[in-house]
């Protein structure tokens, strides 16, 4: 008994050397950081030198409820025909198959939600419970998540709260328990399925829905953030798998051309906290790219999905 | 014997869970405090939070869609100063400094046109040198969401 109380004696005294040790390195960072903004002198550079020394990059993709949201005021509308089929479910049995559909399912939920198809919204909001649970992502859809979404089916606003929640919690969850390789196959798989109900909704044509073709176009920014994503974990196989079929995508994507035509330009209204920010850019896709481009999204998705 | 085993253990509690559930608080942090800033915006479900100390800064890339109305919050533990948020564009042109604007926290955009932006934050280095702040930042936005209730 006397050794192991001497030997947890030893090993707390060791943990406190350390927390000293390491608070003691952090003042001395701090204080070698002060001098080397004296030496650094003018704001101009201060600024640069902030710019350049971040500590953390975030890569803040559209969520499915954004997109979601994006789809809708184009003026698309609801077809069920374009979700993923829920019998799919039992299939995924893998991490890369459960987190991909994960995202899936909760970009239908999204979709659903936003078209009031209420009833439709609590079946994926179960499937996405089940792969959360298969993925072993605690507490992010429990029980009161599912009754209080079907307590406010009739809020949309309610509706759209529950869910964005349970993006976050399962995203926070992935990241804050050292899994973030799951928490990016999520959000490309979010992502594709979003992409595709937008292509989808076009029905191949250029024509009939610009405000729809503007947003698809405008994924080649959001295409940079999923690969800039993708690039911190390429140790990893499921990884780089999706980096190749993000590859492919990006081909097609490449031949779509976004020219700015002026500088970035703010209106500031400081009386209601607010700033308009305002550009001017053109956008060039043929028909033949945009069809290789839905072809190509519907090839992804379906591999996703199979 | 036993005060000496209860001794360590209060020690253990004291010094080490602290600092490994540094980065796991995050979430109630951004929940409870970030997200209700958002209101009357849709949070977009993003979680971007992490713990920071002060002279230490973040950069978020976001897309703006044209059309679109957003919200951001940057909010952090009580401990740490209001933090320096600047946006910049693409090509790193600076195009709002809450410096300018008492330093707020919450901030709205609306997008005329659609283009990447970089949030930039950094926490003021608050020069006391005995101790280093520290806590954890959230990051979220928010979505416009019009018509929202149901007719």
């Amino acid at each position: 008994m006397k050794r192991i109380v001497y030997g947890f004696v030893y090993l707390i005294s060791i943990a406190l050397i350390s927390s000293l040790v390491y608070s003691c390195t952090c003042q001395s960072q701090k204080k070698e950081k002060s001098e080397e903004s004296a030496i650094i002198g003018s704001v101009d550079e201060q600024l640069m030198e902030d710019f350049n020394k971040s500590k953390l990059i975030f890569y803040s993709l559209p969520s499915p409820l954004e997109t979601a949201m994006l789809i809708k005021r184009a003026g698309a509308t609801y077809d069920p025909d374009l979700l993923n089929d829920l019998e799919n479910l039992s299939k995924y049995n893998t991490n890369l198959k459960m987190a991909l559909n994960l995202g899936v399912y909760s970009a239908d939920m999204s979709y659903t939600s936003l078209f009031d198809q209420t009833q439709n919204t609590l079946k994926y909001m179960g499937a996405s419970r089940k792969l959360a649970e298969q993925l072993g992502i605690l507490g992010a859809i429990d029980e009161t998540t599912i009754r209080r979404l079907e307590e406010n089916m009739n809020n949309r606003e309610v509706v759209m709260d529950i869910i964005s929640e349970t993006f976050m919690n399962s995203n926070a969850y992935l990241t804050e328990n050292d899994r973030p390789t799951i928490a990016v196959m999520v959000l490309v798989g979010g992502w594709v399925e979003g992409l595709y109900i937008a292509t989808q909704l076009t029905n191949g044509s250029l024509d009939k829905n610009p405000r729809l073709i503007d947003r698809i176009v405008y994924q080649k920014l959001s295409l940079q953030t999923v690969l800039s994503l993708l690039e911190n974990h390429q140790n990893n196989s499921d990884i780089q798998y999706l980096t190749g079929k993000m590859e492919q995508l990006k081909a097609i994507f490449d031949e779509i051309r976004i020219v700015t035509t002026s500088k970035v330009e703010a209106e500031t209204i400081p009386e209601k906290q607010m700033t308009i920010i305002r550009s001017e850019a053109e956008t060039f896709m043929s028909n033949e790219v945009f069809e290789r481009l839905i072809n190509k999204v519907v090839e992804i998705r379906n591999e996703f999905i199979s | 014997m036993r005060w000496l085993v209860i001794f360590c253990f209060f020690l253990f509690i004291a010094f080490i869970v602290p600092a490994n559930n540094a980065q796991a608080q995050c979430i109630s942090f951004a929940r409870n405090i970030a997200k209700p800033q958002l209101a009357p915006f849709i949070h977009d479900g993003n979680y971007n939070a992490t713990y920071m100390e002060e002279g230490e800064s973040a950069e978020l890339y976001k897309t703006f869609f044209e059309g679109e109305e957003y919200r951001l919050v940057v909010a952090t533990v009580e401990s740490l100063p209001k933090l320096r948020i600047r946006i910049l564009d693409d090509q790193r042109n600076v195009i709002f400094d809450n410096a300018d604007h008492q330093f707020a926290q919450v901030w709205d955009f609306e997008a005329k046109s659609t283009g990447t932006m970089i949030v930039h934050i950094k926490v003021p280095d608050t020069k006391q040198k005995s101790t280093v702040l520290g806590g954890c930042v959230a990051i979220l936005f928010g979505v416009k969401a019009n018509n929202t209730k149901k007719k």
